[in-house]
């Protein structure tokens, strides 16, 4: 009869189940007391506030808050930088300016879009690594409230004028800073600088639909 | 008259659409690929994209193509079905593919994520009866999937050119073979019947549609280069999961000298004001 054994397969792989679950429980952060993660803890916790009550604001109010957290907490100007590479040193002095301004106002229109879709989630800082680069990449996940698997973020932390700065958000693995770097580029290979500046404001003129409804 | 289990395979009609539908695949996987490896060779730094004429004429038909039928497909079913039911489903979908993630992690040497693949297929399949419930993961057994084209790229396979498929959409050569080498090696796709195993293909794909209009929308919505966007996305994509999601080797963000560089091109007393602009509007909320 084989009833038996899969039963004791059954009860093996039930025991193996919690096995893992422990070793898993026991993998304690000892990070918690690192500058970088009570700061991306505080800026989290900033965005999770905006997104909790969405029925009470406009998608403007909530982009206002999103432009307050990300001038404060990242480094938009390092950032702004490097998303334009090695086109930032062929560009004339009204073009970088004119960059500057637009920049500020595209990324936070990017933030506040992609991430308006979340509402009751919980958002629990894991742990702190320190990149070889110097950097700190401060690992996160964002919990469903539906109880899905949960969403990877790691934010990528460097400090300038001792005060601590993100310079990358990371989703899943994918770099917010360098998908725009790489989508930059395409532009500007294709339309030049200008082309680029018009297509930014095209974008930031076009109606905002908003996840909430 | 009994059904004999001897009857030939293109009997049936949904077995017939199955064989034919996998035939074009197939034909479309190889074309793509030898395309890949013909541009192979070719300049090959890290944003390159030899094919890139090609790409876009694809990505624009997939587009088309979604636009008329895919997207259609998926709000349709997002409208139909109750979000409960969806997330279920997609449970079920998920839970059949474990045996293809066991034997892929099996073939990588990666012996505890076999494992845990083998227990949350055990484990799901039974206790969550037949994979509706994720009971798995509340054990802390997190999904560990991996197909053949995470295993080629354990063997040393790179993922370069970047290559659009059709219908597919966003690909290289190596994850075609590795989408291909999964279809035909799937135990689960030989256990089931053809009917079976054509509803799991539809499903899953409007399924995984479904998961991603928000996403999708909300990407093209705020790309100045969306063809462009999904490349880098899907390469850092299979980055990640090639590395089991542990945290990326470090692309270099170089310290711009911002006395020099940066002076003038931003105004550092916007920290200041905005902060009790932000600490009004989280306390009025």
């Amino acid at each position: 009869m084989s009833i038996p054994i899969t039963r004791r397969a059954f009860a093996a792989a039930l025991v193996a189940a919690f096995l893992v679950a422990a070793m898993a429980g026991q993998r304690a952060q000892a990070s918690e007391d690192d500058p970088a993660f009570v700061f991306i803890e505080d800026v989290g916790g900033q965005a999770v506030a905006v997104l909790r009550d969405k029925a009470n604001s406009t998608f403007e109010e909530r982009e206002a808050a999103f432009r307050a957290i990300m001038v404060k907490g990242f480094d938009v100007p390092l950032v702004s930088r490097f998303v334009l590479g090695r086109h930032w040193k062929a560009a004339t002095e009204e073009q970088r300016k004119a960059y500057m301004n637009i920049f500020l106002d595209f990324i936070v229109r990017v933030y506040a879009s992609r991430f308006d879709s979340y509402g009751g989630e919980e958002f629990v800082v894991r742990s702190v690594i320190d990149d070889e680069s110097g950097d700190k990449i401060v690992r996160t996940q964002v919990l469903r409230p539906s109880g899905g698997q949960p969403v990877h973020v790691d934010f990528r932390v460097r400090e300038r004028k001792e005060r601590l700065k993100v310079i990358d958000v990371v989703v899943e693995g994918i770099s917010m800073l360098h998908t725009h770097r790489v989508e930059f580029t395409s532009v500007i290979n294709r339309k030049g600088l200008d082309g680029l500046l018009g297509d930014l404001q095209a974008r930031l003129d076009a109606p905002v639909e908003s996840a909430a409804e | 008259m009994t059904e004999s289990p001897s009857r030939p395979p293109a009997a049936h009609p949904a077995r017939a659409a199955l064989a034919a539908l996998r035939r074009c695949l197939v034909i479309a996987l190889f074309a793509g690929v030898l395309l890949g490896w013909a541009a192979d060779g070719r300049a090959s730094d890290g944003d390159s994209d030899p094919l890139e004429g090609y790409n876009r004429v694809m990505f624009e038909i997939n587009q088309t193509v979604d636009g008329l039928l895919l997207k259609p497909a998926a709000e349709f079913y997002v409208l139909a079905v109750p979000e409960g039911v969806r997330f279920r489903i997609s449970n079920v979908l998920g839970n059949l593919g474990e045996p293809l993630n066991l034997l892929n992690n099996l073939a990588q040497g990666k012996m505890e994520r076999a494992g845990t693949s083998f227990m949350r297929f055990t484990v799901n399949s039974t206790v969550g009866v037949v994979g509706i419930f994720d009971v798995a993961t509340d054990w802390g057994l997190e999904r560990a999937p991996e197909d053949f084209g995470q295993t080629l790229a354990s063997w040393g396979v790179g993922g370069e050119p970047y290559l659009v498929l059709p219908l597919l959409g966003p690909s290289n050569p190596r994850d075609a073979v590795g989408f291909g080498v999964d279809w035909v090696a799937d135990p689960v796709g030989h256990l089931m019947p053809a009917e079976g195993g054509v509803a799991r293909g539809v499903l899953s794909g409007v399924s995984q549609r479904a998961e991603h209009i928000e996403n999708l929308e909300t990407l093209e919505r705020t790309s100045v280069d969306f063809y462009a966007a999904l490349r880098e996305l899907y390469k850092q994509y299979r980055e990640n999961a090639i590395r089991d999601g542990a945290a990326g080797a470090s692309l270099e963000v170089p310290d711009y000298d911002f006395d020099e560089e940066l002076d003038g091109y931003y105004d550092e007393d916007l920290d200041s004001y905005l902060d009790e602009d932000l600490e009004k509007y989280l306390e009025e909320k």
